[in-house]
């Protein structure tokens, strides 16, 4: 009979994961993978907003992951680094892009998750257009402001923490929080805000 | 407090980033600013909007997708790292195709201008060159510019054995890079070094480079800039082809 290897994904930490990786353990990997791979996949959506090359660039994190796991010291939550490799391979795509002269696109992808079925069906419809123009206003920031907004209300990071993913000081990051807010606080004035 | 002083302040204190002291000076003020207490609550709802987002999904086949991915990386390490006996040749063998690609003889920039003055007419070529080398392709082969930047005019003159205009001019113009052609960079480069060893000068410059600096002893600089254009004058008076060309800056030694 095969034996099958099960990692309880709630009661195994990051850490302990990653050390498993480290004594070359694959179905810890997997395990990271399957946990995390949600978190890698969005935010590299939020900030190229294109979901093929959200794909590739969150499944080459892991990649990058894979092969630099052992230099890993845990100097930093296993969640920011990948955060800090997200990022930067969203940047070199971006790059790429801009190298090939071809221009950013934006898909929408809230069609079937916002209206949740217990809201009105006319509060859904005013949420829902409601994401639609904040999603599209979101994709209209400059991309230091887009990854500040993207780290801090979609992922929950820290101050602390984006200031390790973005390599800069904490003063850095909330001067360009405030500022990425006001600039979307802005731009948003027409379709107004909702009040609930 | 005023309103303009605390704006970073807002979005720092719904996120509760404010360290205590602040955060408490801040809370007084927007309890009594009804603009700062309307600018929070906007703050708040974008913020919340933004979390509220809907997430969006990687694909199913996400996790076949890295271990694909891992397996390519390492059928590609394998290649490029094992065995020793295939890599160190193929290595070389990199390298070399890599040099013959970058040397491979190639016009050079357009910046040189090379065709902004009309080929002189058959009677001025023999006026300006020997009898015996009056053929098209001579001419094609025999140019020498040289652009006089202060006076914002490129200069092209061709060198034969009766060029005196232009040995002139190099003559009164000491600081004036010398631009020659020729039907391969390697031609031309083994030339000048020939010419700058035999004054006790050097040639250098990345094997690879189009610019020649050619470091000479003081008080040879001008003999060099003037033999060059007639050595190189007679060169191409051969019949050669121009397939590059090749600016010759001049510089004291020493500096």
């Amino acid at each position: 009979m095969a034996s099958v290897v099960t990692i309880e994904s709630t009661v195994v930490s990051d850490r302990e994961l990653v050390a498993r990786c480290q004594d070359g353990n694959a179905a810890a990997f997997d395990e990271l993978v399957r946990r995390h791979q949600g978190r890698a996949f969005n935010v590299a959506w939020q900030l190229l907003r294109n979901r093929e090359d959200a794909t590739e660039v969150a499944q080459d994190a892991f990649v990058r992951i894979y092969r630099t796991l052992a230099g890993f010291r845990g100097e930093c939550e296993f969640t920011t680094w990948l955060h800090q490799i997200v990022v930067n391979l969203s940047h070199n795509k971006r790059r790429w892009w801009r190298c090939r002269g071809r221009q950013e696109t934006e898909t929408f992808d809230g069609d079937r998750q916002f209206a949740a079925p217990t809201v009105p069906p006319d509060m859904a419809a005013a949420q829902y257009e409601f994401a639609r123009t904040l999603s599209a206003r979101i994709a209209k920031l400059p991309v230091p402001y887009r990854e500040v907004l993207v780290l801090r209300n979609v992922e929950d990071l820290s101050y602390e923490e984006i200031a390790v993913v973005l390599k800069c000081e904490i003063g850095t990051v909330k001067s360009r929080i405030a500022r990425a807010r006001e600039a979307l606080r802005e731009s948003m004035k027409g379709d107004g805000l909702p009040k609930h | 407090m005023d309103c303009r002083n605390i704006k970073s302040d807002l979005s720092a204190l719904i996120d509760g980033e404010l360290p205590g002291e602040r955060q408490a000076e801040v809370i007084e003020h927007v309890d009594n600013c009804p603009a700062c207490a309307r600018r929070v609550a906007e703050l708040q709802r974008l913020s919340a909007g933004i979390g509220a987002l809907p997430k969006s999904e990687p694909p199913p086949q996400f996790l076949a997708g890295v271990r694909r991915k891992l397996c390519s990386a390492k059928r590609l390490e394998a290649a490029l790292f094992r065995p020793v006996w295939l890599k160190v040749p193929l290595e070389a063998l990199a390298v070399v195709a890599i040099v013959l690609w970058v040397t491979r003889p190639r016009p050079f920039e357009p910046v040189l201008v090379m065709n902004a003055t009309p080929a002189p007419s058959r009677e001025m070529r023999a006026r300006i060159l020997p009898e015996e080398q009056h053929s098209d392709a001579t001419v094609a082969s025999a140019k020498v510019e040289h652009g006089d930047a202060s006076a914002g005019k490129p200069f092209i003159g061709e060198i034969g054995g009766s060029s005196t205009n232009l040995i002139d001019a190099l003559r009164a113009e000491p600081s004036m890079p010398v631009i020659v052609s020729g039907e391969s960079l390697v031609a031309v480069r083994m030339r000048v070094t020939e010419l700058a060893q035999t004054l006790n000068g050097r040639v250098e410059a990345a094997t690879l480079s189009h610019t020649f600096v050619v470091r000479l002893p003081v008080g040879k600089v001008n003999e060099f800039r003037l033999r060059l254009a007639q050595k190189l004058g007679t060169m191409y008076a051969a019949g050669a082809a121009p397939a590059v060309e090749v600016k010759v800056i001049v510089e004291p030694a020493g500096r």
